[in-house]
């Protein structure tokens, strides 16, 4: 198997088992589920960079970032009473 | 690319959507939220397929500029000019570089002359071998799809034109590969064009004209000699 399989498998074993456990602990709100699975996908490629040796993931990076960055707004500008 | 990897993000995306509409109809949060992370592991496989490359593919592209340089400086020391002709002997399976036609008969691969006129032979015994494994069968166009769009990712849309023994195709909206492919002084993608052209029509091809615009490359090409096979 090559490494890009390795790692791609391993990447989809880790983001099913903490969405399994959000779901078990009750998160009900979606943009954790994605906000998780984008954190996950960094800290797994920062430690493994297989999938990046085999592929240009730098446009999912920077979509990824796009997408994390407004979750994150959204929710502070909620908490602050602002939307 | 790596088709299989798009095969399955697509798949998974698919699978994403389906729960996506179930948790909205069913007003499941939880629902929704597993839907948002399968759909970023199927993006995840889209992406890695359509950006996926072998890893020595980098380290033969630097090979390639080097190479590309010593064959410069063999071409104009053998006193072939700048517009020399570039012409794939489909029997000898060998490319030759020369300022005046020569019979393939009269070719072998390294340097030499064949009545006074000089040339540059290199083999092409590997690039036929690689393009007949790619290509598969088909029509020309297909062909030609499957080795510069599909696996060297040169352009994004290629056009055919024969008019008896010439052949004008056009790479239609270069990618940056393409553009430092045509960029280099012996161009390896005309060497492929050839390789391709003599393949399908199992005959000798040479280079007529080639015309670089902002956004295209268009070479002629014409068939010649009889058909081997």
């Amino acid at each position: 198997m090559a490494k890009i399989d390795t790692g791609l498998t391993i990447l989809t074993i880790i983001i099913v088992i903490f969405t399994v456990f959000l779901v078990i602990v009750g998160e009900s709100r979606p943009d954790a589920y994605i906000s998780v699975s984008i954190l996950l996908y960094f800290v797994y490629t920062a430690m493994d960079p297989g999938i990046r040796r085999y592929a240009n993931m730098r446009p999912l990076d920077i979509g990824l970032i796009i997408v994390f960055i407004f979750i994150v707004m959204v929710r502070v500008l909620d908490i602050l009473g602002v939307v | 690319m790596e088709r299989r990897y798009v095969l399955v993000g697509l798949v998974v995306i698919a699978l994403a959507v389906t729960f996506m509409v179930y948790g909205i109809v069913v007003a499941s949060d939880r629902i929704v939220g597993t839907a948002l992370s399968v759909s970023v592991i199927g993006i995840v496989f889209i992406i890695a397929g359509f950006g996926y490359s072998e890893p020595t593919e980098d380290m033969l592209k630097h090979y390639i500029e080097d190479l590309d340089a010593v064959l410069v400086r063999l071409i104009e020391d053998m006193g072939i000019p700048s517009k020399h002709k570039l012409k794939l002997c489909y029997e000898k399976k060998t490319f030759y570089f020369s300022s005046k036609d020569i019979e393939c008969n009269n070719i072998v691969v390294g340097i030499g002359t064949a009545k006074n006129i000089p040339y540059v032979g290199i083999s092409a015994e590997n690039i036929l071998k690689f393009v007949m494994h790619s290509v598969g069968v088909g029509d020309l166009i297909d062909k030609l799809r499957n080795i510069f769009i599909e696996t060297a990712m040169v352009c994004r849309g290629i056009s055919v034109t024969r008019e008896d023994s010439l052949i004008s195709i056009e790479f239609i909206d270069l990618t940056n590969i393409g553009f430092n492919y045509i960029k280099m002084p012996v161009n390896p993608l005309r060497l492929y064009v050839l390789a391709v052209i003599a393949h399908h029509f199992e005959q000798n091809v040479e280079i007529v004209t080639e015309i670089v615009s902002q956004e295209s490359y268009k070479v002629t090409l014409r068939l010649e000699g009889t058909k081997y096979g």
